[in-house]
């Protein structure tokens, strides 16, 4: 589902040229949940707007969900960003002025087809807002943002989910709760997950776990 | 959810920043309107009202004058063409009809002019010959009734004995100075000597009402008409020199409003009257053209200053929009995490920025034509002209304009967003 192959990334000038991703050989598979492990500044978010076709590698492959993103045009990136993968951020970035159902339904706004009207509902009950649908951001507690997130990234049931640190601002509870939902995606409906995480609690909930340092 | 969606919904979570960056647009498209429309009405009503008759004879001096005078009721007039000239212009060939005027004369501010029944029959302000009354009807007083009481007047050689003429004291008013003096049919006055406020009144000229005009948009709205017999019968008009403009032939006319067949009778009227000492002819529509050819500097100043308004408020929506950029940056780069295209997140801040600005030229329609439509009142009676606000193909274009000027304005933001780079806002969030 995810495979990479002679990736190098390289910032410039500001980095001096020296390259932030270089990774030879790595494999995710369909259905498998993997641990991306580092410090901050290892470049784990990179990876991940990379796997998401936020960035382009310069050289390499980068298949994600059966396209070479490295070879796609922009266009066709976003088009493949907005129908196989979903995004689920630390900070949660949801949009103030919409409620919680509309936040959810913002994420099959680019994919280009019809949603199910009633999936971003069923997605939100099934995270334990059943009763916050219509909440604005704003009335939410932080653990119910980080679900509502969540839903969003899910809601176009895409083949690869990309998370940055998604249970960094729950409580133990609520994170072993998003944790269930984003590993049974991975269980049931063969998502392949990449999770960017400081937590070695969901490192070992994940099918398996690899370090930047190793990667690269 | 659609992206049309998404743009009216960030204009509703800053609605108090939109409304009022809509709002400076509204002002600008409503100072614009409000100088389009009284620019049209005025220049409309000028225009209908040089149509009124096709030439004008009058004493020799400036056309300008003399059409300003005779047609509009504004300046003075430049004197007195002889009376002959009057049956001698009925008789030419091609002439259809020809109205005395006799000017000098007022009422509470309001020209008194004297004229014959056929002005009320044969002028056209463009809606076919002749006017029509609100109230009672035309007094009756002919052009063979001006012509035989001339001849009176000269044989006698005196003014008249008004007591015998008590029956020609009626009066026809148009509808402002009906308005304006609130008279109505059956009601006396005593008009005054001169048109400026001298406090002489013709004491023993008792006027009675026996008509109103209907509103025609034209000066002649502020005008009071009497039978021109009436005119030579008040005291002093017949022998003094206070005729308005000095008086060449104090037992003259003002001027004479003649309705001719165009072409070649036109031209023949036009080129062998003004061959003769004694009076000119002119066509007020060229006049009118010529007066607008010398205040054109200014109409454009005007136009500029009103076009300078519109896009100084509709680049403010570009600047309003600007000023959210940075702290709607993470916005764009989750829009773009989740699928949107640049041309999407371009596409959402300039139809952000059409919107406003469209809703701004709606609203500016609004405060026009209805400031339009509460001040018309005002505008007539202090400048005659007549505006009738109304929401046409010109405002809609006017309003999708303005949209579309926008959303070109809300380019330089949408760039920039279009420009970031959402990798960036996400890493440096993360």
């Amino acid at each position: 589902m995810i495979l990479l192959k002679n990736l190098r990334l390289t910032f410039s000038p500001s980095s001096g040229g020296l390259p932030i991703l270089d990774i030879e050989d790595w494999a995710v598979a369909k259905g498998e949940s993997v641990a991306l492990l580092g410090e901050s500044g290892s470049g784990k978010t990179t990876l991940l707007n990379v796997l998401g076709g936020l960035r382009v590698a310069d050289s390499g492959v980068a298949e994600v969900a059966g396209k070479d993103l490295v070879r796609l045009s922009e266009a066709e990136r976003d088009r493949h960003r907005a129908c196989h993968i979903g995004f689920l951020f630390q900070s949660h970035h949801l949009l103030e002025g919409f409620s919680a159902k509309e936040n959810v339904q913002l994420g099959a706004t680019f994919a280009g087809r019809s949603p199910d009207p009633n999936r971003a509902e069923r997605l939100l009950c099934s995270l334990g807002l059943g009763d916050r649908l219509n909440y604005q951001p704003s009335e939410l507690s932080v653990g119910q943002k980080s679900r509502v997130a969540l839903a969003r990234a899910l809601i176009n049931s895409p083949a690869v989910l990309l998370a940055d640190e998604p249970t960094g601002s729950l409580d133990p509870a609520r994170a072993l709760q998003a944790l269930e939902v984003i590993l049974s995606c991975s269980r049931d409906e063969g998502v392949s997950v990449v999770c960017a995480t400081h937590d070695p609690g969901v490192a070992d909930a994940m099918d398996s776990s690899v370090s930047m340092d190793d990667l690269r | 959810m659609k992206v049309g969606r998404l743009i009216t919904r960030n204009i509703r979570r800053r609605p108090i920043a939109g409304f009022l960056t809509a709002l400076s647009v509204a002002l600008g498209v409503a100072l614009f309107l409000c100088v389009w429309e009284v620019r049209r009405a005025g220049e409309a009503g000028f225009q209908r009202t040089a149509g009124v008759c096709n030439l004008l004879i009058g004493a020799k001096g400036s056309p300008l004058e003399l059409t300003l005078s005779s047609l509009y009721y504004m300046g003075r007039s430049p004197g007195n063409v002889p009376f002959r000239c009057f049956p001698e212009i009925q008789s030419t060939a091609g002439v259809q009809w020809a109205a005395p005027l006799a000017l000098g004369d007022s009422y509470r501010g309001h020209r008194v002019v004297g004229t014959t029944d056929t002005l009320f029959s044969r002028v056209d302000i463009g809606l076919g010959p002749g006017l029509s009354f609100s109230q009672g009807e035309a007094f009756s007083f002919s052009d063979s009734d001006l012509i035989h009481a001339h001849a009176d007047l000269t044989r006698d050689g005196h003014d008249h004995d008004h007591a015998s003429h008590g029956s020609l004291f009626r009066a026809v008013l148009g509808s402002e100075a009906a308005k304006a003096t609130g008279l109505v049919v059956g009601d006396s006055f005593y008009p005054a000597h001169g048109v400026a406020d001298t406090g002489k009144t013709h004491e023993d000229a008792e006027t009675k009402v026996v008509g109103i005009l209907r509103s025609t948009g034209t000066p002649l709205d502020r005008v009071i008409f009497v039978p021109a017999g009436a005119y030579y019968a008040m005291e002093g008009h017949a022998s003094d020199s206070d005729r308005e403009g000095g008086a060449r032939d104090p037992r003259g006319l003002s001027a004479i409003l003649v309705g001719a067949k165009p072409g070649y009778y036109s031209l023949q009227i036009f080129s062998s009257w003004n061959s003769r000492l004694d009076a000119q002819v002119v066509r007020p529509a060229d006049e009118i053209q010529r007066l607008f050819v010398l205040v054109g500097g200014l109409d454009r100043a005007l136009w500029a200053v009103a076009l300078l308004v519109l896009v100084v408020a509709i680049a403010g929506v570009a600047v309003a929009l600007s000023n959210t950029m940075s702290s709607r940056s993470r916005e764009f780069a989750l829009l773009r995490a989740l699928g949107a295209s640049r041309a999407t997140i371009l596409r959402l801040v300039s139809g952000e920025a059409a919107l406003i600005a469209g809703f701004g030229g709606m609203l500016g329609v609004a405060l026009a034509e209805g400031g339009l439509a509460v001040g018309a009142g005002v505008l007539q009676d202090r400048t005659g002209i007549m505006v009738s606000p109304s929401f046409g193909a010109q405002e809609v274009s006017l309003v999708l304009g303005v949209a579309v000027v926008g959303s070109v304005a809300g380019l330089i933001p949408a760039w920039r967003a279009y420009r970031s780079q959402a990798a960036d806002k996400l890493e440096e969030v993360a």
